[in-house]
């Protein structure tokens, strides 16, 4: 017995250093983790603009859920992390991992058909629902005797959203009769909707009713409407030849990052205000 | 000893005193008076209790006796005259007091009714499918709304409490039952007259009781509305509270110059009818009351006994001056600046949901505001949320309104008796 457990606390022993850092081995490490380990440092990239509860804040005070996750990629690496934030739209820090300035994109990126010719995506770590806000005095003079489903499946009036965005490529697929009307702020965007300047605006579902609590009279001039059979699915996004990176990140996702829907990003945004 | 004591509860001191305190604990104690709300509802059920038998007998009692009485025809003219009148009156009554008191919509209003509509949950979302397909909604034909009055059986009608299609039967079956002559006529007459009876001496004695359910039923609903959202509300409240006002002062005045009985006395005698319709929030329930005040005010009993439960159910004076300051209202919110043709599509507009919202009670009374709101391409549902959560006050005003209104059209349609009573039929 007695033999056992000192077997049982030197096989623990044993383990424990293995966990920290890969057993000693001849055979070099796959390249794109070679080359992170190189450098000393895990480059994430991220949206300059800050989008609570996924990032926002500067420097120490940079916090959210990206945040969380690339940092947790970092533990499994062994290294730190450093969040570039120049890019000044979702396209831009697309670009930032494609030519190599950034090691991968943790910025709450839409897994969209474009992004998935040049990129690699993890499995989505939120799943979210497409949603667009109209006016809602447009909608009850638009209506010519129609339902509200149908009025939003031919839309045909001025549509906001971010410009270059997975929005611009949804938006001119789905509502093809719209007028589009690209913006490069968000803010902009909804204060136009609420105005009644434009008719309606598009993101995801989670956006979308975050705007009725940073402008409360939201409420009143406009309508959410959630297309409940459309998908924005939220990945990180790697080089392609940056596998074994991308293996780590499924792993987090995995472990730590499961199921996160609107529901529960909308009480980590609470909770943050 | 005991007298002393029924003429304490009856007295309208008591009874103004209630009032008082029940404001005053639904604002300082709303916690505590909550729990007080099983008497109030007790107390409207026991009053229900009698309400369908009632109108029952009178409505076939009243009709019975009119088409034995000479004249029969004058008095339906007058009812259509009368209600015709009313509603419209009502109707300009209420544009009027929203282009008298109307104030504006500021940006920052706008932001504190967003919020209110924000806490109350997130009723006004929607989902739709882009190509999945969606449930298709039945659309209301017009022979489904037709349909909605007809009493297809009456049994039912009476167990689940559609005054409206009970009023429609008594109506239908009281023109047959008067147009037979035998002596089962007359016994059944005399049952029904039985009925009645009893039920007015229920009604009295409840009538003991009336301080303290009083208290219980208004401080809970002052409580449930909550002091925060009036500040909030208060344009609409107060244009509410003055349309409604307009209203009553209206009726009871015409009330008292056509009885000659004196403004102070007819206020006097319609004092303990508007109690019941503000606490109650049942005009049914007041019926009996508003016919024993204006038989006592000298109005023609055949005639008031008829006249009223049709009144009631059918002619929604209290909805359509709602509905006219609802619809400006959120006018306002949208910006929309109405201009005259505006204004006159809410007066006519009112009048058309007052007739659509005929048989409802509560939330769907609210709601019927967006008849009124298609017309003019207004979004109504988000400040329907808004709307709710004022009812139980706003329906206080329009209780009241809608029966002291009402009764002035039963004063119109009934001849005053001259102490003469009992004209007897032929």
């Amino acid at each position: 017995m007695k033999n056992l457990l000192i077997s049982l606390t030197l096989s623990v022993l044993a383990i424990l250093p293995s966990y920290a850092q890969m057993p000693d081995s001849k055979v070099p490490l796959p390249t794109d983790i070679a080359a992170i380990k190189k450098a000393g440092k895990l480059v994430v990239a991220m949206n300059g603009k800050d989008s609570p509860p996924f990032f926002s804040g500067k420097d120490d005070n940079l916090h959210g859920l990206d945040v969380d996750i690339a940092r947790s990629i970092g533990k499994q690496l062994g290294v730190p992390v450093e969040f570039r934030r120049d890019a000044a739209s979702f396209a831009e820090v697309a670009e930032q991992v494609r030519d190599g300035r950034a090691d991968i994109a943790v910025s709450k990126l839409s897994i969209t058909g474009p992004r998935l010719q040049a990129l690699r995506f993890s499995a989505p770590y939120v799943t979210l629902k497409q949603s667009i806000i109209v006016n809602r005095l447009w909608l009850s003079q638009n209506t010519k005797g129609r339902e509200p489903y149908e009025v939003i499946r031919d839309f045909d009036g001025k549509i906001s959203f971010i410009r270059n965005s997975s929005y611009d490529t949804y938006a001119r697929i789905n509502f093809p009769k719209a007028t589009f009307l690209p913006e490069d702020d968000w803010g902009v965007v909804i204060a136009n909707v609420t105005s009644g300047k434009i008719n309606a605006a598009y993101r995801d579902e989670f956006e979308i009713k975050k705007i009725s609590f940073e402008k409360p009279e939201a409420a009143l001039t406009t309508k959410t409407i959630t297309i409940s059979d459309s998908v924005d699915q939220i990945g990180m996004a790697v080089r392609p030849n940056c596998l074994q990176l991308l293996g780590i990140a499924n792993f987090v996702i995995s472990s730590e990052y499961r199921d996160i829907d609107v529901k529960k990003l909308m009480n980590r945004y609470k909770e943050n205000k | 000893m005991k007298i002393d004591i029924k003429k304490l509860l009856s007295s309208p001191w008591t009874i103004l005193g209630s009032i008082l305190l029940a404001v005053a604990g639904g604002v300082y104690l709303p916690q505590q008076v909550l729990a007080l709300e099983s008497i109030g509802s007790i107390y409207i059920s026991l009053l229900k209790v009698v309400v369908i038998p009632f109108l029952f007998a009178t409505i076939l009692v009243g009709v019975v006796g009119l088409l034995q009485k000479e004249g029969s025809q004058s008095m339906i003219k007058k009812i259509v005259i009368g209600f015709l009148a009313s509603m419209f009156m009502a109707s300009v009554i209420g544009v009027g007091s929203t282009v008298l008191t109307g104030s504006e919509m500021t940006a920052e209003k706008k932001v504190q009714l967003g919020a209110l509509v924000n806490n109350k949950d997130q009723s006004t979302e929607m989902s739709v499918t882009l190509k999945e397909p969606m449930p298709v909604a039945a659309k209301p034909s017009a022979g489904a709304v037709i349909q909605k009055f007809i009493p297809e059986n009456i049994f039912q009608s009476l167990e689940s409490g559609e005054s409206l299609k009970i009023v429609i039967f008594c109506l239908i079956f009281g023109i047959a039952l008067g147009n037979i002559k035998s002596v089962g006529q007359e016994v059944m007459i005399d049952i029904f007259k039985s009925v009645q009876q009893a039920s007015i001496s229920i009604f009295k004695f409840l009538n003991y009781f009336l301080p303290i359910a009083l208290f219980a039923m208004i401080s809970t609903q002052v409580a449930k509305v909550g002091v925060g959202i009036f500040g909030t509300m208060v344009d609409f409240i107060v244009q509410q509270t003055v349309g409604g006002f307009v209203v009553v002062a209206i009726a009871a005045v015409y009330i008292a110059l056509k009885c000659g009985k004196g403004i102070i006395n007819t206020i006097h005698t319609l004092q303990e009818t508007f109690m019941i319709a503000v606490s109650s929030r049942s005009s049914l329930a007041c019926i009996p009351y508003s016919q024993e005040a204006l038989v006592k005010l000298g109005y023609n009993k055949d005639a008031v006994e008829l006249t009223t439960p049709l009144s009631f159910t059918v002619n929604r004076i209290g909805s359509i001056v709602y509905y006219a300051i609802a619809t400006s209202f959120i006018a306002g919110i949208y910006d929309l600046s109405l201009g005259a043709s505006g204004l006159i599509v809410i007066l006519f507009g009112s009048i058309l949901a007052g007739l659509a919202s005929a048989g409802t009670t509560g939330i769907l009374t609210v709601a019927t505001v967006a008849v009124v709101c298609d017309l003019l391409k207004l979004p109504s549902e988000a400040v329907l949320v808004l709307f709710i959560a004022v009812d139980p006050l706003m329906d206080m005003i329009r209780t009241a309104s809608h029966v002291i209104g009402n009764m002035a059209v039963t004063a119109f349609v009934a001849d005053i008796d001259n102490g003469q009573a009992e004209r007897v039929p032929a």
